[in-house]
């Protein structure tokens, strides 16, 4: 299945597409992927879905540890310090 | 007189960075590894649940690589920052135990999780409405599966970058990679992430 002709450039618009998400591209890769994408639909749709998923990962809060978790960190943490710390002084 | 008083305010006493505490630690000041720990202990916490995807493993992966943390401090060269250090410490301590578990279980990385509720009890608490709520659940819950689904070298770099927000250029040294690989892999951990999460898209 051939693609549509205005998407031949896709390809290399990759890494435009990475930099541009990432605020990192200047005004010159900017204005390319603009052009390329004012007639672009797919790589429009592209643009924004793969916006949408950089904005979730980076809302992503991830967990606080659970407080049993975090204790039993803790309490192996100091188990195992301690012994190190034991072994170290007999040496 | 005035200034004289000005002398005597006590100026703010400025956070130990990282790398001062890592130079006591390995001066043999187990306070400072303490200190350390405290730091990152919910970040190596994420790190490891979102590659293992339960709170057991999770736990235990994350004592273990504190464990190796302290073990290997002595040889830390400050070569690059204590936090990516760590980082590859965590990710391949959880790595090791993703292998030995999919081994004899054969568990496919793209079954769901939270099956027991787990993550859901660690969610922020949303309370504007029981559905969006649920929402913010559902869409947390898929985000970590479409996260695990990645292949090792694509996951890496979406954690660090966008889940952790370090830069191409820290990405690069952490994980040892150029910047072009670096924006190669993140590009494609994108685009499958988009597939896995099209429908919350």
């Amino acid at each position: 299945m051939t693609r549509p002709r205005e998407c031949r450039d896709c390809q290399k618009l990759q890494d435009l597409i990475v930099e541009f998400l990432d605020g990192e591209a200047g005004q010159e890769i900017s204005s390319r992927l603009m052009m390329h994408i004012v007639d672009c639909r797919e790589c429009t749709a592209l643009l924004h879905s793969l916006n949408r998923v950089v904005r979730l990962c980076r809302a992503d809060p991830g967990c606080d540890v659970p407080s049993h978790v975090h204790e039993q960190l803790w309490s192996f943490l100091q188990t195992r310090l301690l012994s190190r710390r034991r072994s170290r002084r007999k040496a | 007189m005035a200034e004289g008083k000005k002398l005597q305010v006590a100026a703010p006493a400025l956070p130990v960075t990282d790398d001062e505490l890592v130079r006591r630690a390995q001066a043999g000041k187990d306070e400072a590894f303490e200190e350390l720990v405290r730091r990152y202990e919910r970040k190596v916490y994420n790190i490891c649940y979102r590659m293992l995807g339960n709170e057991q493993d999770a736990s235990e992966a994350m004592q273990d690589a504190f464990l190796r943390a302290y073990r290997f401090l002595p040889r830390f060269q400050f070569k690059s920052s204590f936090f990516t250090w760590l980082y590859r410490i965590a990710t391949n301590v959880s790595l090791t135990r993703l292998r030995r578990r999919r081994q004899p279980e054969s568990v496919s990385l793209d079954e769901p999780v939270g099956e027991d509720g787990d993550l859901a009890l660690e969610l922020p608490d949303h309370r504007h409405t029981p559905e969006e709520a649920h929402r913010q659940r559902v869409l947390a819950e898929k985000l970590q599966e479409a996260l695990r689904s990645l292949p090792e070298e694509h996951r890496r770099v979406v954690e660090l970058r966008d889940f952790e927000g370090l830069s191409n250029e820290e990405v690069s040294r952490a994980l040892k990679l150029s910047i072009a690989a670096v924006k190669s892999r993140l590009h494609r951990g994108r685009l499958t992430m988009r597939e896995k999460l099209a429908a919350y898209l």
